[in-house]
């Protein structure tokens, strides 16, 4: 991963997080030199952009079809009631250049498809998905083990919430887990705001540990949480 | 949310006398059975192909969920996509034909994709 040069003032706000140990200026200049593809920008793809907007990723590529809904309005933390009927991914840029104007974003208003995956992953140094459809996740990470890009794979249902890493051949594929679109799995899913917020802070912690090169990444290993009890469990998938 | 299939935390077979191996649901699974766990009669050992068709009998509401994936090269049915099974958290190979035993704690963990 490349890096960029700090200036003083970028210095002064990310001066919090420079004292992390393992991070510092050599891992803040390669968040800044860093692009990273969020698809899509919903309950969890909000949460991780943001977080990565605010942690200095210099470049987001944001990937969302449709035109806003009330119902999105719950967890979608980018989205306004004022834009309602208007392009979400439009709404999320907005948002993200408010909290850091030095944020370069490029809006996608298209969700993953096998058409345009490889295009769109291999723009980025790092993929977060939060696809609600399989199918989307499936040509993501087929995109990305095309292209060796790693993939932080954040999910949830209900109160539950799920987190992986995956960046074959290092780790497994992600077929390796879904082979095929699941039988049974339905488009509108129960959903807290507070239950993607937490998986979508969670995955982007994951890509800045990636992109930063520190900490331990969920290589091989799936985090799944239940915050109806608090009861959490890591997974040793291989 | 659906019905639940059973009231109460277990489906009927829960409580019985016999051996059972017995299941944690999560995910979109427990909310289409309506509980959390379930214990399934077991004599010795059994196959995961053959604890899930137990389950679907004791859960019809899981039915669609537990259909089983595409057929293997070697011409096997697979277990259903995207499902993880754990053993006292162990994650079990994807194999229908894999034994579990009377005793064990089975957890199915299915994939999920919410965003």
């Amino acid at each position: 991963m490349s890096k960029r040069l700090l200036t003083d003032e970028e210095r002064e706000i990310w001066s919090w997080q420079l004292d992390v140990e393992g991070f510092g200026d050599a891992g803040q200049e390669r968040l800044k030199a860093a692009t990273v593809l969020v698809s899509r920008v919903g309950g969890v793809g909000s949460a991780a952009a943001y977080e990565l907007a605010a942690a200095g990723v210099g470049r987001l590529i944001l990937a969302h079809g449709g035109l806003l809904q009330p119902s999105d309005l719950n967890r979608q933390l980018l989205m306004t009631h004022d834009w309602i009927g208007r392009p979400r991914v439009e709404s999320a840029a907005r948002r993200l250049k408010e909290l850091n104007p030095r944020l370069d974003v490029v809006t996608i208003a298209e969700q993953i498809t096998v058409e345009n995956a490889d295009e769109l992953v291999g723009m980025a140094d790092c993929v977060v998905d939060a696809a609600p459809l399989f199918q989307e996740r499936l040509a993501m990470n087929d995109a990305a083990e095309r292209l060796g890009r790693p993939v932080v794979e954040a999910a949830m249902y209900e109160l539950e919430a799920s987190l992986t890493v995956i960046h074959p051949p290092g780790t497994l594929r992600f077929r390796d887990l879904v082979p095929e679109v699941p039988a049974g799995w339905q488009r509108r899913f129960p959903v807290f705001g507070a239950v993607s917020g937490t998986v979508g802070c969670l995955a982007a912690m994951e890509a800045i540990k990636l992109l930063a090169g520190f900490g331990e990444p969920l290589f091989n290993r799936l985090l799944r949480l239940d915050l109806r009890t608090m009861d959490s469990r890591v997974v040793a998938l291989r | 949310m659906s019905e639940p299939a059973f009231s109460g935390d277990d489906c009927p077979a829960s409580g019985v006398a016999e051996p059972y191996v017995r299941l944690a649901l999560t995910g979109p699974l427990r909310r289409s059975a309506g509980v959390q766990h379930v214990s399934v009669p077991c004599n010795l050992q059994m196959t995961l192909g053959e604890l899930l068709e137990r389950l679907r009998v004791l859960c019809p509401a899981t039915a669609a969920q537990l259909s089983p994936g595409a057929a293997t090269p070697g011409g096997h049915s697979a277990l259903p996509a995207g499902l993880l099974v754990l053993r006292h958290q162990q994650l079990l190979p994807a194999d229908p034909e894999f034994a579990v035993a009377a005793g064990d704690q089975i957890t199915l963990m299915p994939m999920i994709s919410g965003g």
